[in-house]
């Protein structure tokens, strides 16, 4: 488990309970010494590192010239309907609701990739339509695609 | 030696029919000209001595490895034609470069066009780059006009380091007799190659090259007789020299032993623009054949409709499928704006929206929602 699963994972509430009072306050800000800072510094450099070795998307739309190869992979890709959304006041705990799944978390590792899986399931809701989603046996959704 | 007169198809008929019709000839817009015009559009400068000479020794090396590629050697497909892959085509419309030696700028520019649409397999790009920026502008950098010619390598370079801009952004004439200028934006509506490769004389790369990235240069002597071809696979038969030229390639069949071609003649000329040449012949392997591996667009894609959306959990990392134009990343320089410009695209895509996005090198950095 990283460390932001360890942050964000097992404190917040889960759509199959009933939301809970909303978690203590933030916490107060504090100056960094120097040993967190180098810490930090490292940390950008690894996230600079992930974001420019981030995979590209492998399936192409339905109709386009890359579909029929999408097709073939597309056994790796679940395509499902989300009936559903959670959320609570409670960092990257969004939710969706996979037709003949049940309640998947989306991805945790990180916020801005939380939100942007929020972004698509949220579409995907209100489209109503199946759509590529790959979930993990860590009951989370790692990628979305939204035709 | 000129001949004012049109060329003698009834000849090179004849002559093809005693040689037992290896190609079929017809009169067409070239035969009916002086040859001095047809000369005139043969833009790439006859080798010297030296020159010829070592297009000789790499004529000799491709022909024994055409014989090893007979034997099974070869890693590359049977066959290729940009015109139909999987029925889709990533050749855009026959050109004419009329009365100027400007064939360079226009094999050129054509294995941009089909290089372009090739990697991103969207046969609907239709690219329309600028062979008068090309020919006149960078060419005349260096005193290429349109009666000495040029080569493809330096053509090619040139697309590289400084890029070529949109047909619209400078519109080509013959001698940029209408006059056209260069639109002062056209850093901004840009296509750029990336990785200019020369597999001159090793056909077995040029296969390879021509499957993977859709299409090549090439450059060739031409004969009389290549005037009047109209369809099968060309071989010299009659006629004297006449220079040199350079045409796309965008297929190849070793059943037929053959290139696939484009030429820049106008589609009244060959079989519809088109023609095929035989493996070795006039030097097309061995004389100057160069490629790009990928095409740099940098311009605003115009009312385009957004396919499809991704993500996954790396950090950052939004996509959107534009329609002709593929995936694209949605990046800006913090994640606050790149978050404002997806959910942008999301509202776009499931209302149903056009957009018009700013594209640089498969990234999306500005965005209106239509």
């Amino acid at each position: 488990m990283s460390d932001t699963q360890a942050e964000y994972g097992a404190s917040a509430p889960s759509p199959t309970t009933t939301p809970e009072t909303m978690a203590e306050g933030l916490p107060v800000p504090e100056d960094l010494d120097e040993a967190e800072l180098a810490i930090t510094q490292a940390q950008g450099a690894e996230m600079r590192e992930r974001i420019t070795a981030a995979a590209a998307p492998t399936l192409d739309p339905p109709g386009t010239p890359g579909a029929a190869r999408a097709a073939q992979a597309v056994g790796a890709f679940p395509t499902v309907r989300v009936l559903s959304l959670f959320s609570s006041a409670h960092a990257v705990n969004g939710w969706a609701f996979l037709e003949g799944v049940g309640w998947r978390r989306l991805a945790v590792n990180d916020p801005s990739a939380h939100a942007n899986l929020g972004r698509l399931a949220a579409a995907t809701r209100l489209q109503g339509t199946a759509t590529p989603v790959r979930h993990e046996a860590d009951n989370q959704i790692h990628e979305i695609y939204l035709w | 030696m000129t001949n004012p007169e049109p060329l003698d198809t009834a000849a090179i008929r004849a002559a093809l029919d005693e040689g037992g019709q290896p190609w079929q000839a017809a009169e067409n817009p070239m035969t009916r000209m002086s040859q001095a015009d047809r000369e005139r559009r043969l833009g790439v400068p006859l080798p010297s001595d030296e020159e010829r000479a070592e297009i000789e020794a790499r004529r000799f090396r491709a022909s024994a490895m055409h014989r090893e590629a007979r034997a099974g050697v070869a890693g590359a497909p049977s066959s290729f034609d940009a015109r139909d892959v999987g029925g889709n085509s990533y050749v855009t419309g026959i050109r004419d470069q009329g009365g100027c030696g400007s064939c360079v700028a226009f094999g050129s520019v054509a294995v941009l066009e089909t290089t372009g649409a090739y990697t991103r397999r969207q046969p609907g790009l239709e690219l329309d780059l600028s062979e008068a920026h090309l020919f006149y502008t960078h060419g005349g950098s260096v005193g290429r006009n349109c009666d000495n010619g040029w080569y493809p390598l330096a053509a090619l370079e040139m697309c590289r380091d400084i890029g070529v801009t949109y047909e619209e952004y400078f519109p080509y004439s013959a001698g940029n007799s209408g006059g056209a200028s260069l639109n002062s934006d056209w850093p901004n509506r840009l296509a750029r190659a990336i990785d200019v490769v020369n597999p001159t004389g090793n056909p077995v790369a040029m296969k390879e090259h021509i499957a993977q990235y859709g299409s090549i240069t090439a450059c060739f002597l031409v004969y009389d007789d290549f005037f009047a071809y109209r369809s099968g696979v060309y071989r010299h038969v009659t006629g004297g020299l006449a220079g040199g030229h350079c045409v796309a390639l965008i297929g190849y069949d070793d059943a037929q032993g053959c290139w696939i071609a484009k030429n820049s003649w106008g589609a009244g000329w060959g079989d519809g623009g088109f023609f095929k040449i035989a493996y070795g012949e006039c030097d097309i392997e061995a004389w100057q054949c160069v490629g790009v591996q990928a095409v740099r667009l940098r311009a605003w894609t115009g009312q385009a409709r957004i396919l499809g959306l991704w993500s996954n959990d790396a950090p950052r990392n939004a996509w959107a499928y534009l329609d002709t134009y593929g995936w694209h990343r949605v990046s800006g320089p913090s994640e606050q704006a790149e978050s404002t410009m997806f959910d942008q695209a999301v509202t776009a895509k499931t209302a149903g929206r056009t957009i018009n996005a700013f594209c640089d090198n498969g990234v999306i950095n500005t965005l209106y929602v239509l």
